[in-house]
């Protein structure tokens, strides 16, 4: 106990080197706690971000492509599906609930989905949570729209507002569909999936925002009738991708068979959990990679201590001599190099902690306004308590050497006046 | 400039693709179908689905991994081996070990491929087996389903496969997992051939 209460007396009196040593510990600390945290959430916000779907139909691209576009909303389809062959399939015996999505037109950046109202009864997120409504209600009507929470929060919107959506997938669209403006009847309770960034109207209002659009040019003002539309005659011909729920699973292979051989369309369809497990052997490398980063960053860290003390030692001669003068046996030198490694090793780590969730708190609203990612501040896992003790033993065993090189000099080498 | 050169470099192009949906759409007319699945020696595939005490297994491979070759048996040793293969095959409590707790058994059995026509039924469906087959085919594979009841459904945690040791010409099953709790993915090896739900 003495021994390493004259180790930090003597780190106070290096207090400058001393903190810089802890400092750059705890930066390297933070990363690698970060990093992983990170890529935990990360994982846990795909994983959760649908549930309860058992087949997800598309056009026939590969299983990870179409659950990004689909699901994500990131990328774009490479084909759609024609409205007849989703039928055929939302007509099969083993199928219990289906739910169209046609996607490609968005509302100031943020995308807009053509679907019905059983999106809001089927579709689940986490531990099958369905989507609830913090205000208003589903689209009924031909221009209305659901919108998710965070298009309701950034955009300002409440029920009743008009809101035009264009043509097009960017923010900057010139061409907006600004015949036909859309009421606003609901905003959809925060989720942290996409959902929150999408606007949500029925498959006919995507067919009648595009009524009157000859070549690719804008309808002549007045030639469409908007009182005429009504949702009956504007039936779509193509959707995007459909999510299907079956009555019993067993049947979910067969199901997937039938559509992958599908043959008048090439049509394909994926279990969501199996494709997100096909993205994360994909991301895998990358993920390693960072880790080993993060590893390498406390690699450095803790190097940069080990020089600190190898530094001080030499300054320090006759503070050894004179310790071990006044009788301190060599081992008792050992422990107080040791112990004065530990305790900045056990600093940075501490400090590191104290900034990994003081940045956490600040990079949260930002991760998830930016990507949709929800990191929650939680307590450490044991994973990265492992990861703390880790840190701490490299940390005692890189203090072993300035130890050992103390221990055998400290008298002799201190002793002989040197000119 | 630059536009006109590329848009003179589209015009052929453009011509062939539009002679090339000309003769796409007479092709439509005769209703041929074009589709072939992936067929990758070494590479097996199983799908395995779970409710309530029922699990489905599914497993496709390429005839190579399971017998060695992929022609029609021709000698007598060949269909000595596809013969042994299918008996194997069948046993799916030697190929699949659930954990003895589940106390599961297989209930169901059925093996599909171009060469059980040979060795089994050999009058019954012969010549419907026949017209699918107008041309022959330079790939076989097979297909095996299983059905199996468990009493412990709860005691399901792993799944060792040990097709691995019976048919050593597979060097991979990418498999497929649908359970009630949650759908995945493994990849089966030799080295690791162990399913953890």
């Amino acid at each position: 106990m003495a021994i390493i209460k004259l180790a930090l007396k003597s780190l106070y009196n290096r207090r400058t080197t001393a903190l810089l040593t802890v400092f750059a510990i705890a930066v390297s600390v933070s990363l690698l706690l970060g990093v992983e945290r990170v890529r935990t959430q990360a994982k846990e916000n795909f994983a959760n971000t649908i549930s309860g779907t058992d087949l997800i139909i598309g056009a026939r691209t590969g299983p990870v492509q179409l659950l990004l576009y689909s699901v994500f909303r990131i990328g774009n389809a490479t084909n759609n599906i024609s409205w007849q062959s989703y039928q055929d399939i939302a007509n099969q015996k083993s199928v219990k609930w289906s739910v169209p999505l046609s996607l490609g037109d968005s509302h100031r950046g943020y995308r807009v989905l053509g679907t019905n109202t059983d999106y809001f009864k089927h579709y689940q997120f986490g531990q099958s949570q369905s989507l609830q409504f913090s205000h208003g209600k589903p689209f009924n009507t031909l221009f209305e729209a659901v919108v998710g929470a965070e298009v309701a929060k950034n955009l300002n919107y409440n029920i009743g507002d008009k809101i035009i959506i264009a043509h097009g997938a960017g923010s900057t669209s010139f061409t907006k569909h600004d015949q036909m403006p859309f009421t606003i009847t609901g905003i959809l309770a925060p989720t942290s999936t996409p959902v929150d960034k999408t606007v949500h109207v029925s498959l006919p209002a995507i067919e009648a925002i595009h009524l009157g659009w000859n070549n690719g040019a804008p309808p002549i003002a007045g030639s469409v009738d908007n009182t005429q539309l009504d949702i009956d005659s504007l039936q779509p011909k193509v959707i995007t991708a459909a999510l299907v729920g079956l009555s019993s699973k067993i049947r979910v292979f067969q199901l997937q068979r039938f559509i992958n051989q599908y043959k008048q369309e090439p049509l394909q369809a994926i279990i969501p959990g199996v494709a997100l497990h096909e993205l994360w052997s994909m991301m895998g490398v990358a993920e390693q990679a960072l880790v080993v980063i993060s590893g390498f960053v406390v690699a450095s860290g803790l190097l940069g201590m080990l020089t600190m003390i190898l530094a001080s030692l030499n300054e320090r001669r006759r503070e050894m001599a004179i310790l071990r003068a006044v009788g301190a046996r060599p081992l008792q030198i050992f422990f107080l190099m040791i112990s004065e490694a530990g305790i900045l090793a056990l600093a940075g780590a501490l400090l590191g902690v104290i900034m990994l969730f003081s940045m956490l708190l600040i990079a949260q609203p930002l991760l998830q306004d930016s990507f949709g990612i929800l990191i929650t501040v939680s307590a450490l896992t044991l994973y990265e308590w492992q990861l703390l003790g880790l840190v701490l033993v490299s940390g005692l065993a890189i203090g072993v050497v300035p130890s050992i090189r103390a221990y055998r000099m400290s008298l002799a080498d201190g002793m002989t006046i040197r000119v | 400039m630059k536009n006109l050169s590329l848009s003179a470099g589209l015009a052929p192009a453009l011509f062939l693709l539009c002679s090339l949906s000309a003769s796409a759409s007479t092709e439509a007319d005769h209703d041929t179908q074009r589709q072939h699945g992936a067929h990758d020696h070494g590479h097996a595939t199983l799908n395995l689905v779970q409710e309530g005490k029922t699990i489905q297994l599914m497993l496709e491979s390429p005839a190579v991994n399971i017998i060695g070759f992929e022609h029609a048996a021709k000698t007598p040793q060949e269909k000595q081996k596809i013969e042994n293969a299918i008996e194997l095959l069948k046993q799916g409590e030697k190929l699949f070990g659930f954990p003895a707790s589940a106390q599961c058994a297989q209930i169901e059995v059925e093996v599909e491929s171009e060469h059980t026509e040979l060795t089994e039924h050999h009058d019954e469906s012969k010549e419907e087996h026949e017209s699918n087959h107008d041309e022959p085919e330079s790939h076989s594979e097979f297909e095996v389903s299983y059905q199996f009841v468990c009493d412990a459904p709860t005691k399901l945690d792993t799944l060792k496969v040990h097709f691995f040791e019976f048919f050593p010409l597979t060097e991979e099953i990418e498999a497929q997992l649908v359970t009630e709790k949650r759908q995945f993915a493994a990849e089966l090896s030799p080295q690791s051939s162990t399913i953890n739900f």
